[in-house]
């Protein structure tokens, strides 16, 4: 299977390229980045061809695309893909604007390809064991989440908000929102958010909290800050307590790591030996594609969880609670 | 010698004796409590002078300062009780069960001028004194968000009246009381509260408690305080984030001492009994007692007590009504 790579512009797109190559089906035969220098370095590592020409790219025979452009650019990415008929995988958050979105899922159903937004953190052996507990109902009814995706602050792209969308609020709630719904089955009825700009001298909130409460009344707060020092020995974190009727589940999706005490670099670090998320997600839209299987994240959950982020938006600059006026797909 | 009586038997009036008992110049001159079994043998234990009402205590011994162990709902009555006889009072935290109630309590001790100190003893729990320290130094800059957690089991049993708001109020007063004094001591005052609260009785009789609070303080910090009576024991945590670094405590990872038995089973414990060296209570009596011997100017004013209580009451109102609760909006409405 043919895939091409739209922008590596995302960190992620270097373990998604990864984990495509270790595909046995699968060979990145093109790649297409903005940035000439970084697409030719990235084509020459993953032996793949560089276009400098997006629409020339999009007319090989490449089956799917994998878009890790900035936020911004994920609409514009998906239109092109899906007019020229190529199955996308796009990076999250799907969209900076909840009509992008609505957008971008109205042509991937018009052109009869697939669209599916990539939340790895699904794929996470800890994440499915925390879903099969909760639906088999080990802790009872779900009541309240205290999630946290906390992170380094990333710089580039990410603290430029007509790339970005917006800072830590647009990077870091949508994981958690989306494995809530995911494991759940529901989805928010309103939105509180305190959101500032409080670490670092920039254009772009990188910390909050947000409150947030479920249809059936299920309470959840959701830290999404960029609060983690540069010497945290890693990136962040994916925590969840979640509290149910019949007991408690206290998830560290990072969890499994050793610690490495290392002297040449003066730094202390995580060494992660869980499996790779990102090779679950890779390998789940490779088997949609090849089986013509309809992802098992959708458009409407990129939107979804969007549209929280921008209840989050609106909440923290009036102080009020905001009641999300879902969009009907 | 000071001569103090402790009102109140329970778990956290026989605490108190414990640690009044280890402490020099210190006369435990009599106990009020309502069991009359456990007020016989504590009195023998301690070697003193057991009363089942105050005003027999004042009229059978002689008292200097009251410590006020008794259920939130008791406090007004018992303080005023103890200042109008002219004695001095510490008291549990929190301070009332209501602000009124507390400022009720704060205006008949300064009108009957005795001096009244309220057991806010995270103040005296190295832990989390030492993260205060920490953060006034500026260790970790300008803070940006903080997160605290307190959970415990659900108090059943003789403890049930912790579950009757009316007489505790409820989970976020009398759990979040600890965290919240402690962020007012460390951040400065609250600007803003939003909390959710979700409040269950489970099939086996026992309630289960949860809430999520945040608290915009007036400097912008970001505070989120997790409390949980759905724990097997007590459990909490802080994370201090701020411009310049990171402060993070676990009190699940910092136990010095790990004890396994094997014929035993986890017991839920609702104190933290567990530091090795001095008590928290014991270093918070002890300050009390140089406060009224030694004239020490208080680590915790009754007016702080008072605070707490208000911000307390924000977020019950937050949670009450699914929305927002602005501090100084809601003196105005008060």
């Amino acid at each position: 299977m043919k895939i091409g790579m739209i922008s590596f512009a995302h960190m992620h797109a270097l373990s998604y390229a990864h984990f495509l190559v270790e595909h046995p089906e699968v060979e990145i035969a093109a790649i297409w980045d903005e940035d000439v220098a970084r697409g030719t370095e990235m084509a020459q590592r993953f032996h793949s061809d560089f276009y400098s020409d997006l629409d020339a790219m999009l007319k090989t025979d490449i089956q799917a695309v994998v878009i890790c452009s900035e936020n911004a650019k994920h609409k514009d990415h998906v239109f092109a893909a899906a007019r020229a008929k190529k199955h996308i995988l796009c990076e999250k958050p799907i969209a900076t604007e909840v009509e992008d979105a609505r957008a971008m899922i109205d042509v991937c159903k018009a052109e009869g390809v697939e669209l599916q937004v990539a939340y790895p953190v699904r794929f996470s052996p800890v994440i499915q064991k925390v879903k099969e507990l909760i639906q088999t109902g080990e802790i009872g009814e779900v009541l309240a989440i205290n999630g946290t995706n906390h992170g380094q602050m990333p710089g580039g792209w990410f603290i430029e908000k007509e790339l970005s969308g917006g800072g830590s609020a647009t990077d870091h709630i949508v994981h958690v929102m989306d494995l809530i719904r995911w494991i759940l089955k529901e989805e928010v009825s309103t939105v509180y958010a305190e959101l500032d700009t409080r670490f670092y001298d920039i254009d772009v909130e990188d910390c909050g909290i947000v409150t947030i409460e479920l249809e059936s009344g299920t309470i959840v707060t959701i830290d999404p800050s960029w609060s983690r020092p540069e010497t945290f020995p890693t990136w962040g974190d994916v925590t969840l307590e979640i509290i149910g009727t019949k007991g408690n589940l206290s998830v560290d999706v990072f969890k499994q790591h050793s610690v490495l005490y290392d002297d040449a670099n003066k730094k202390v670090q995580q060494l992660p030996w869980s499996s790779n998320m990102d090779k679950g997600l890779i390998d789940d839209f490779v088997r949609c594609i090849k089986e013509g299987d309809h992802p098992s994240i959708t458009g409407e959950d990129g939107l979804r969880t969007l549209e929280v982020v921008k209840g989050a938006y609106e909440s923290a600059q009036t102080n009020q609670v905001v009641t999300l006026n879902k969009v009907i797909l | 010698m000071l001569k103090v009586a402790v009102i109140g038997l329970g778990k956290m009036g026989q605490r108190h004796l414990e640690n009044w008992s280890q402490l020099d110049d210190i006369q435990i001159a009599g106990l009020v409590g309502s069991d009359q079994k456990i007020l016989t043998s504590l009195s023998s234990k301690y070697n003193t002078q057991g009363f089942s009402r105050l005003e027999d205590l004042f009229a059978g011994v002689e008292v200097d300062v009251v410590d006020i162990c008794l259920p939130t709902f008791l406090h007004y009555q018992f303080v005023r009780e103890a200042a109008l006889a002219n004695k001095h009072v510490i008291c549990e935290k929190p301070i009332g069960r209501t602000v009124s109630e507390a400022q009720a309590i704060i205006d008949i001790c300064q009108k009957q001028n005795v001096q009244l100190y309220i057991g806010h003893t995270l103040r005296f729990d190295p832990e989390y004194a030492n993260a205060h320290d920490q953060v006034m130094k500026g260790v970790i800059g300008n803070p940006g968000v903080v997160r605290l957690s307190r959970g415990t089991a659900t108090p059943v049993g003789k403890k049930s009246w912790y579950a009757d708001p009316e007489k505790s109020g409820g989970m976020i007063l009398d759990l979040g009381i600890h965290d919240i004094d402690w962020l007012l001591w460390t951040f400065g005052s609250v600007q803003r509260v939003m909390a959710k609260h979700i409040k269950r009785e489970l099939p086996n009789g026992k309630n289960l408690e949860y809430a999520l609070v945040t608290l915009r303080m007036v400097d912008g910090t970001i505070a989120h305080l997790e409390l949980s009576w759905a724990k097997k024991r007590l459990e909490t945590s802080f994370e201090l984030a701020g411009k310049n670094g990171m402060i993070t405590s676990n009190s699940v990872d910092s136990q010095p001492i790990v004890v396994i038995k094997e014929d035993e089973s986890l017991e839920p414990t609702y104190l933290s009994n567990n530091l090795v060296g001095d008590s928290p209570i014991l270093r918070q009596l002890r300050h009390f007692k140089d406060c009224i011997v030694e004239g020490f100017s208080p680590i915790v004013t009754a007016e702080d007590a008072l605070k707490a209580v208000e911000v307390a009451e924000a977020a019950i109102q937050s949670a009450a009504t699914s929305k927002p609760v602005t501090i100084v909006e809601r003196r105005a409405l008060q």
